[in-house]
């Protein structure tokens, strides 16, 4: 399969320190990603819906030759992935604010069953808090977007991070509380 | 240990502050560090902590929206305490405040928590005032008027937040049900009636709403109940103007401590700011009565001022002359309520119930024209008993039995609301049913639930999650419901039918991604169900018998690996269990320990069948095959039967339970797609192409599919059933001139061109099983090719013409046949299983599926015999041209053999699954993508001969609605 192959490349040869590659496989993985997200960015038949579950996963598993690449590699598939992820993300937040704006036309909301937890979250906003909060806290900024935009289980985190699963616990539940309170003290 | 970084000092302050007790926590952090900034740092973070509990959930991806909550998030988190209630969840925002779902901890019971805005200017004269109303309100006792249990105040952000505990009611505004539509009369009255007959309570007891309005009223299923009693006291806010968008430099008309109603619901006397009495609430209800009945407002004004003009000084055009169907003395009573001078209106609403219920008692006596729907897309004069064949060793298709005499029985629609509806499930006295709907918005998945015969449907569940798979108990007291995802977790949740408090009986989760419900079955005890679970990561789902009581469950099959057993339905008398395990049915005994007492025995007929029920008697079992429903004798005596309604597109059957003297009713879901054709054009021979498919001229509104180019290009045949019937049609090549080809009145189709383009083979159920056919290619009598009673379906022509290729199961399972057109015996060429055959250009060598839906592998055997080979893994539906150059198939990528199946008509994909165009190309053994055709593709592909011209299916505008067969025999 083409697409396949171009990514595993593309990740090796970054590894190895070919910089050019770099932003090749970043649009090479934006689109893979937008093709698969765009099921989801729009509202299904109900009746069946199909929730996904982690798409970044589900990407890795299908673009990425699993013997071609190493723990490493697979760490900065998942930092490009979920970061990209975050960007779709975010461009179909603003694109839907816009038209709300306009034709007062109903957000169509990312359809994703819910979790358990009836609370929602605003892409926008967490986009806006976490910029804020990576500028000063870099480490646990990745480790936001990979936990939540990336859809990565704590152990994966850890594997991606290079550090201990713990860490990754302790990590999240203060990045959560500083995200938090940066979301509701904004500004309408 | 010494920290080294900001982020690590910080965390490490937390995390021992938030060890220590709260009232601690401040001389805590004194005691570690001087930084004053870092102390309110870490103090803020405490606080955003203990309000972040349930947000930023861990799952990818999450309960993630788009900018909804941007301009009112809501003022308490889920999670947080306001005295002894815990909140849950916001239900609504109005322009008084904010009302949430909640947790009475002492009482262990379910409320709804209003909350005041901060807005609303409470002075402490007010405040007395306030909660002197608030308990006059709560002493009213009514069934219709929503329960005041307790009034508080408590401190929230540093603010005194005054609110009320209401009774939790389930169901929708009045607002949000005339948002679709009027009311019927009978319903309307029945409605008002109890509302005149709340509001003379309350007016008996000197309380004085002053603020009927359609989002006052709860429509639950015990029928409506009014809100807000007297709470317009208070002084709204500018800007809360209930959705009536105010003018520029406009200003609420009120005057210092005098309320204020809702502008175009409000009487004349509130409108001037004069004194207002218990009159005042009869012109709102009018007003209110006035739009039940019409759908429209009374009074509707674009601006504040324009409706409260018209308030003054217009009378609104009598409710009959806009509504045919009211009579002329409830315009009256209406026309009476909404006198301008109070004087002149009627004094009591006590009276205005009296004319209500003489207006009932008339309309009784005299009931209006019914109007019955009938099914006309359905034959089902000839289509009694068909059976084709079934994919069990040594079962051959059963001959055609004669159509039963008795007259057909009448399906009508229950409900024809926008989107979909599905998981239907009854009463067990057969006369309610509970449903799922996406709602009006199609954006939350609720359960509904609908009176049959009233058309109308109520809300049962609000909550935002998706709420699916609902199942009535046989003693008729819990609806029990999914709420949560499938794939994932769900809560397992029970609800009275008629309105209360959810109960939450136990968690369970789904792991197999392309499970469709249902995923419950009541045991008859009403005690325990059949849920579907998996236990752990990375077991397959079973079969489980959970308790209500104890929440406690145990397995009660053991699945085969990557076959989930799913669609479990409880015999009548709680003896047998039927599900659906892998492609076929079973049936598995149940002990009195609600264990497994054999092991699970696969039924005949079963195969490709979903959803199976139980008849009331307990000795069948009716499902859906193909998207028609069929009945089945578990104990093999008989074979199985297509039932004579619900043609092609029939889903989710449900029978009502026994009931001596009363006809037994069969609900199903009616999917509907308008299944087209759409032309793609490719720049040049197997080129990519990022062109937009255009709608073939000749589609219809109905289904159109399969469609095939003659060998010369210049026409193209498909099946469609625009006639009534699946037929097969010839067109031009653009589409033009479109004709059928065959009339046989059944269900033609598949039809594939001679080499000489001079004939068409096709299929078709015509005779009761399935058969290939050939006819010429210019009109004539089709000639019947397969005269055994077999199904032989899929035909395809060799290369040279002499014969034809098909798909039958004479031999137990479905393989390639071969027979000569000029007469003679059939010879079998596959082994490993075959649907679809196309032979290659050479002759040398058929190319063939193993499935007709769904995704399958292609295989090519050389036609002199010998070994298959794979050559493709996926192909989906049918849908592959075998060229000359190379083969032009349709992918569904990532999609697996068993990992997309047709599900009513649709196929459905998992995550990964974009049906692809594309093109293997037998000189590099490479195959390269085309096109990205889009979402919902359908069955067959065609290709024109130069390679440039690309057919195939797509469903658009998919929806659901259920239907009823009375006397279901």
């Amino acid at each position: 399969m083409g697409q396949t192959a171009d990514i595993t490349g593309l990740l090796v040869a970054v590894s190895n320190g070919e910089e050019a590659a770099r932003s090749r496989l970043i649009e090479a993985v934006y689109d893979e990603l937008r093709r698969l997200a765009r099921g989801y960015l729009r509202r299904e038949r109900p009746d069946h819906s199909l929730p996904p579950t982690a798409l970044v996963h589900d990407a890795f598993l299908k673009l990425v030759d699993q013997r071609r690449v190493r723990w490493h590699n697979r760490a900065q598939f998942f930092a490009i992935a979920a970061h990209q992820m975050r960007r779709i993300l975010v461009d179909h937040a603003r694109a839907h604010r816009a038209l709300k704006r306009g034709a007062g036309a109903r957000v169509p909301l990312l359809d994703i069953a819910a979790g358990s937890k009836a609370v929602e979250v605003d892409v926008l906003a967490l986009d806006a808090a976490l910029e804020k909060f990576s500028e000063r806290y870099p480490r646990q900024g990745q480790l936001v977007e990979l936990r939540f935009f990336g859809g990565l289980s704590v152990a994966e985190t850890a594997a991606a991070l290079d550090v201990a699963p713990i860490t990754v616990k302790r990590d999240w539940a203060l990045a959560r509380a500083w995200l938090h309170r940066e979301m509701r003290g904004q500004p309408v | 240990m010494i920290p080294r970084s900001t982020w690590e000092s910080l965390r490490a302050l937390f995390e021992a502050a938030l060890e220590r007790p709260p009232a601690e926590r401040a001389a805590f952090l004194r005691d570690q560090t001087d930084d004053q900034a870092m102390r309110g740092e870490v103090e803020s973070l405490i606080a955003a902590h203990e309000q972040a509990e349930g947000s930023l959930t861990e799952s990818a991806l999450g309960p993630v929206r788009a900018d909804e909550s941007l301009v009112d998030a809501p003022r308490l988190a889920a999670g947080s305490r306001l005295g002894a209630f815990e909140i849950l969840d916001r239900l609504g925002t109005g322009g008084m405040g904010e009302v949430y779902r909640a947790r009475d901890t002492r009482l262990d019971r379910f409320v709804a928590i209003k909350v005041l805005s901060p807005a609303i200017d409470i002075a402490p004269r007010g405040r007395e005032r306030f909660e002197r109303e608030a308990r006059a309100i709560s002493k009213l006792s009514h069934s219709h008027i929503c329960t005041v249990h307790d009034v508080g105040a408590a401190q929230v952000d540093g603010q005194e937040l005054p609110f009320l505990v209401l009774e939790l009611l389930d169901g929708e505004t009045l607002a949000a049900r005339l948002a679709r539509g009027p009311l019927s009369v009978g319903q309307a009255l029945d409605y008002a009636i109890d509302m005149a007959d709340a509001v003379a309570t309350a007016h008996a007891q000197g309380i004085v709403h002053r603020d009927l309005k359609p989002s006052n009223v709860m429509v639950t299923a015990s029928g409506v109940k009014l809100l807000d009693f007297g709470l317009a006291q208070l002084r709204v806010p500018e800007g809360a103007n209930d959705g009536v968008p105010a003018a520029p430099g406009d200003h609420p008309l009120t005057s210092a401590g005098m309320v204020v109603g809702t502008p175009p619901y409000m009487s004349p006397e509130q409108v001037e700011g004069r004194k207002v009495d218990a009159r005042s609430d009869i012109f709102s209800f009018g007003s209110l009565l006035f739009e039940m009945l019409t759908g429209q407002r009374a009074f509707a004004g674009d601006s504040r001022r324009s409706a409260a003009a018209q308030i003054l000084g217009d009378d609104p055009t009598p409710v009959n002359e806009l509504v045919r169907s009211v009579p002329a003395d409830l315009a009256n009573v209406v026309s009476h309520c909404l006198r301008k001078d109070p004087a002149r209106r009627y004094q009591y609403i006590a009276d205005v119930k009296v004319a209500l219920e003489d207006v009932r008692e008339e309309t009784r006596s005299r009931p209006q024209a019914q109007t019955t729907h009938t099914g006309s897309r359905w034959r089902w004069a000839w289509m009694m008993l068909l059976v084709p064949a079934v994919l069990v060793a040594g079962y051959f298709a059963w001959p055609r039995q004669s159509p039963p005499k008795a007259p057909p029985p009448r399906v009508v629609p229950l409900t024809t609301l926008q989107g979909s509806e599905g998981s239907p499930t009854l009463a067990p006295d057969g006369e309610q049913v509970a449903f799922t709907w996406s709602g009006p918005n199609q954006d939350n998945e609720d359960i509904y639930v609908q009176r049959i015969g009233s058309g109308t449907e109520v809300r049962r569940t609000v909550h935002p999650a998706r709420d699916f798979s609902p199942a009535w108990s046989p003693d008729g007291r819990w609806i029990a419901f999914l709420r949560g995802e499938v794939p994932g977790r769900s809560e397992l949740i029970l609800v009275p039918p008629l309105g209360g408090a959810e109960r939450r009986v136990g968690e369970l989760h789904i792991r197999g991604s392309y499970i469709v419900p249902p995923y419950l079955s009541w045991f008859p005890d009403s005690r325990a169900l059949v849920i579907v679970h998996s236990p752990a990561p990375g077991q397959t789902d079973g079969l489980f018998v959970m308790s209500i009581e104890t929440s406690e469950k145990h397995a009660l099959t053991t699945p085969l690996a990557g076959d989930p057993d799913h669609n479990p339905a409880v015999s009548p008398d709680g003896r047998t269990v039927t599900f659906k395990r892998g492609a076929t049915l079973c049936v598995v005994a149940v002990g009195q320990d609600f264990k497994a007492a054999t092991e699970p025995r696969a039924l005949a007929g079963g195969y490709r069948s979903f959803q199976p029920t139980w008849t009331p008697d307990g000795k069948e079992i009716v499902y859906s095959q193909d998207r028609s429903l069929w009945r089945l004798d578990p104990s093999g005596e008989r074979p199985p039967a297509q039932l004579p309604f619900g043609g092609q597109d029939a889903i989710m059957p449900v029978l009502s339970g026994s009931i001596p003297g009363k006809p037994t009713r069969l609900v199903y879901v009616r999917r509907t797609a308008d299944n087209n054709l759409w032309r793609l054009e490719l720049p040049a021979f197997a080129s990519a192409t990022s062109s937009a498919p255009v709608l073939f001229k000749s589609s219809s509104t109905m289904v159109d599919s399969s469609p095939q180019f003659s060998p010369d290009g210049k026409r193209v045949a498909f099946e469609s059933n625009r006639s009534g019937d699946m037929e097969v049609w010839v067109a031009d090549a653009d589409g033009a001139n479109a004709v059928p080809l065959t009339a046989l009145r059944g269900y033609s189709g598949s039809p594939r061109w001679s080499p000489d383009a001079n004939t068409i083979a096709f299929d078709s159920n015509k005779e009761g099983q399935w058969d290939v056919y050939v006819v010429r290619a210019d009109g004539g009598k089709p000639r019947r090719i397969t005269p055994e009673p077999t199904s032989d379906f899929v035909p395809s022509f060799s290369r040279d013409g002499t014969s034809l290729y098909f798909s039958s199961n004479r031999s137990g399972g479905f393989e390639i046949w071969k027979v000569p057109l000029s007469g003679g015996a059939a010879v079998q060429i596959t082994r490993n299983g075959g649907y679809v055959a196309f032979e290659s250009f050479d002759g040398r060598h058929l190319y063939y599926t193993q499935t007709s839906t769904g995704s399958s592998t292609l295989w090519r055997i050389a036609t002199a015999g010998g070994d298959p080979e794979k050559v493709l893994d996926a192909v989906s539906e049918r849908a592959f041209v075998v060229l000359e150059k190379g083969i032009y198939y349709v992918e569904r990528q990532g999609a697996t053999n068993t990992g997309s199946y047709v599900f009513g008509g649709l196929v459905f994909s998992g995550p990964d699954a974009r049906p692809l165009l594309r093109f293997f190309d037998f000189a590099s053994a490479q195959s390269r993508i085309l096109a990205d055709l889009g979402e919902r593709v359908g069955r067959g592909l065609g290709v024109s001969p130069d390679g440039r011209t690309i057919l195939f299916t797509r469903a658009d505008n998919p929806s659901s609605d259920l239907m009823m067969v009375e006397n279901f025999r």
